[in-house]
């Protein structure tokens, strides 16, 4: 079923669109949630709570691409769920990608004050244009390791790579962001 | 404000481009997986049908022979009736397949019998414009008929999914073209540091070793040993050495206005002693990545890791000389340029030395206190000659005559029209890596060039027996494990600038010993 044909269901408030829904992108979900909590049963529960707020969110809204909306939902659920459980689990692998970003953001220069620093906007537009200048598949495998917070074994089981192919990409591509963007005069 | 919440809000069209790549894959492991049922599906009828015909010929025989069963020394018999069963099938005499070798290619007066013109084809990936022109490929055919070769190279540039299909460093796309396709000379790829794909399809067999061709032809004495070393795997040579990849000696300069001769003349060579001759004017670091320094201490630096001249690996970030140095530039953060046209005093550099820009050599008015370089190995970025070519021979011998025939190589350097006069001669960076040419030793510079200019081959050679020493990580068979250094130049270059040079110093320590252990279970 096509991706509007789900929204009409939702619109028409039958239940058969969450049915459809979780036929054509439960799975997807479900890697996401999984990718930040490392618990098949906490992720089905993440992805069952984002069905709920699919529901109560369309209508009004109508998400166009669906796709990347209900990543960006089950995403926040999921990282809320680990908040909440952080003082009992830790996802090694997503504290080593935030780690990654980290060391990047304490290369960069400090504001003078704090009007100087760049708006969080800012920065993803220049991360975005960083982005726009990457071959796709770099650009895919920082992604995926940055926004889907994927670990590196399970990245190169998708991207079919080594894990150290994986790793030294990810380095090299981090390593040009970093440049990229002193270039570009960030400061945080 | 945080990178992950920045890239949190990243637009929409590029998750949804990695879950499209998601989609498409899955789509073609199904369509895979179909392809492979159906490949059994049809071998295990073609087996059905021929057991059928083989047994129909079994019963024929016996039925022959009285209906009896088969007795002792009857089983050979079936057994090759059942393997002429699968001849008719196959309409295949049933032998091994032979090897079919390339013969030797000259020119015609030294060819024993005419021999029908072959095509050679040069395979590289696609920089974002034509390297070698329609018109040039046909010049360069109506020359090598003239002059009466019986080979015609054709040039095929690999196209990537980067922006308007150019590779950019997705090195394994480009590395699954190349294989899975009919070239015979190939550009190894653009993996840099860390990366060994290279490296293992050697190991795979994908790139045929050259010493057999070498020994027959000229090119081997138009470079110096040690460049054909740098491209050695195991004991073979396996890809022609890149101009672009040229080695350099160490200095030191001491700009004339700054420095007296007397100043300069009690510089003893100490490196670290360097601190107290630093005046007001900036220190030029120029080209000096990782460790190069490393060598006026006696070491050569390989990715990460130092070795000692007797192959030993050492930690960077351990040793107490480089820490030294490291502390030095920490010191003196706020006047180190890389800026060549900055008002510098004193300048480390590898590279200037030939860098060209059309300049000397020498940076003008200084003294200069050199030392010599190491060569390390380098298979990335090289040309070869693919394993699975039927025209090794013919591929080689074109390979040999790009650097000993200057208008061969002038031809695909400069292109047909610069060759006729209309239009400049211009030496593209691109051609210069990609097509690998020693340009220094068969043509006219144009106007644009990165390289030092030799005269000759003999001397590059004299240059290279003067300035440059054979590293022990050329003996270094197994680099990949060195792909987990590389965090030692990330923290090298963090220790120059950092405010808390003893903090960073441990961390990095912390992360490199991690990789020592990694790397030291590994090389032998």
């Amino acid at each position: 079923m096509e991706d509007q044909e789900i929204i009409e269901l939702f619109f028409q408030r039958s239940e058969q669109a969450i049915v459809e829904l979780s036929y054509q992108y439960g799975s997807m979900m479900r890697r996401v949630s999984f990718g930040i909590l490392q618990d098949f049963e906490d992720a089905e529960e993440c992805v069952n709570d984002a069905y709920l707020g699919v529901w109560n969110n369309i209508p009004p809204e109508r998400p166009n691409p669906l796709a990347a909306y209900l990543c960006r939902i089950t995403k926040n659920l999921s990282l809320n769920r680990l908040r909440y459980q952080q003082a009992k689990k830790r996802n090694l692998s997503m504290e080593r990608s935030l780690e990654e970003l980290e060391e990047i953001e304490g290369s960069l220069p400090a504001a003078g004050t704090p009007e100087e620093a760049w708006s969080e906007k800012e920065l993803t537009k220049a991360i975005e244009k960083f982005l726009m200048g990457l071959d796709q598949k770099s650009r895919i495998l920082f992604v995926k390791r940055y926004w889907f917070l994927i670990s590196e074994e399970d990245l190169a089981d998708e991207m079919d790579m080594r894990r150290n192919a994986v790793a030294v990409k990810l380095f090299r591509i981090r390593k040009k962001l970093k440049e990229y963007l002193r270039k570009e005069g960030v400061t945080i | 404000m945080k990178l992950s919440d920045a890239i949190d809000g990243l637009d929409d069209s590029f998750l949804t481009e990695s879950l499209e790549y998601d989609k498409k894959r899955k789509e073609e492991a199904r369509g895979e997986l179909k392809k492979h049922w159906k490949r059994w599906a049809v071998l295990a009828a073609s087996l059905v049908f021929v057991l059928m015909i083989a047994g129909i010929m079994v019963w024929g025989r016996l039925h022959a022979q009285g209906g009896s069963l088969p007795s002792d020394g009857k089983t050979e018999e079936i057994v090759t009736l059942i393997v002429d069963a699968r001849t008719l099938m196959s309409g295949k005499s049933g032998e091994m397949p032979v090897e079919i070798k390339a013969e030797a290619v000259g020119s015609e007066e030294n060819a024993t019998e005419p021999k029908s013109r072959v095509t050679v084809t040069w395979v590289y990936p696609y920089y974002g414009e034509e390297l070698v022109s329609k018109k040039t490929v046909k010049e360069i055919n109506r020359k090598l008929e003239e002059d009466g070769y019986y080979f015609n190279v054709r040039f095929e540039a690999i196209k990537g999914s980067g922006i308007g299909g150019m590779i950019l460093d997705d090195n394994e796309e480009y590395q699954k073209k190349l294989f899975s396709g009919d070239g015979d000379i190939a550009f190894s790829g653009f993996c840099g540091a860390g990366e060994y794909v290279v490296q293992e399809a050697i190991r795979d067999g994908k790139y045929a070793p050259l010493e057999a061709y070498l020994e027959d032809g000229t090119a081997w004495d138009v470079l110096p040993e040690v460049l054909w070393k740098t491209t050695s795997y195991q004991g073979h040579v396996y890809f022609f050495p890149n101009e672009v990849a040229q080695d350099r000696g160490n200095s030191l300069y001491f700009r004339k206005k700054s420095f007296s001769k007397a100043e300069f003349a009690s510089f003893d060579g100490d490196l670290l002693s360097v601190e107290k001759y630093l005046k007001e004017g900036k220190v030029l670091y120029y080209s000096c990545s990782g460790f190069s320094f490393a060598e006026t201490f006696g070491y050569s630096y390989y990715q990460g890791v130092l070795l000692t001249k007797d192959g030993e690996l050492v930690n960077p970030l351990e040793e107490e000389r480089c820490i030294a140095w490291l502390q030095l530039l920490n010191r003196y953060q706020d006047q180190i340029t890389q800026d060549r046209t900055a008002n510098w005093d004193i300048a480390f550099s590898r590279s200037f030395p030939g860098t060209g820009y059309g300049e000397e050599n020498q940076p003008e008015g200084s003294y200069a206190y050199t030392w010599k370089g190491y060569a390390v190995p380098r298979l990335n970025s090289q040309t070869g000659i693919l394993a699975s070519s039927g025209k090794k021979q013919e591929a080689y011998f074109f390979l040999e005559l790009l650097r000993t025939d200057r208008s061969y190589a002038e031809l695909l350097l400069f292109g047909k029209d610069a060759v006729d006069g209309k239009e400049e001669k211009h030496v593209s960076f691109a051609k210069q890596l990609i097509l690998g040419l020693d340009t220094g030793l068969v043509t006219d510079r144009g106007n644009d060039y990165m390289m030092q200019c030799f005269a000759s081959a003999q001397e590059k050679k004299e240059y290279y027996a003067e300035n440059i020493l054979p590293s022990a990580a050329l003996e270094l068979q197994t680099p990949e494990a060195c792909g987990e250094m590389l965090v030692v130049e990330e923290y090298a270059a963090k220790l120059i600038y950092t405010a808390d040079f003893d903090a960073v110093l441990k961390k990095g320590q912390k992360k490199a010993a991690e990789a020592m252990k990694w790397v030291k279970a590994r090389v032998k």
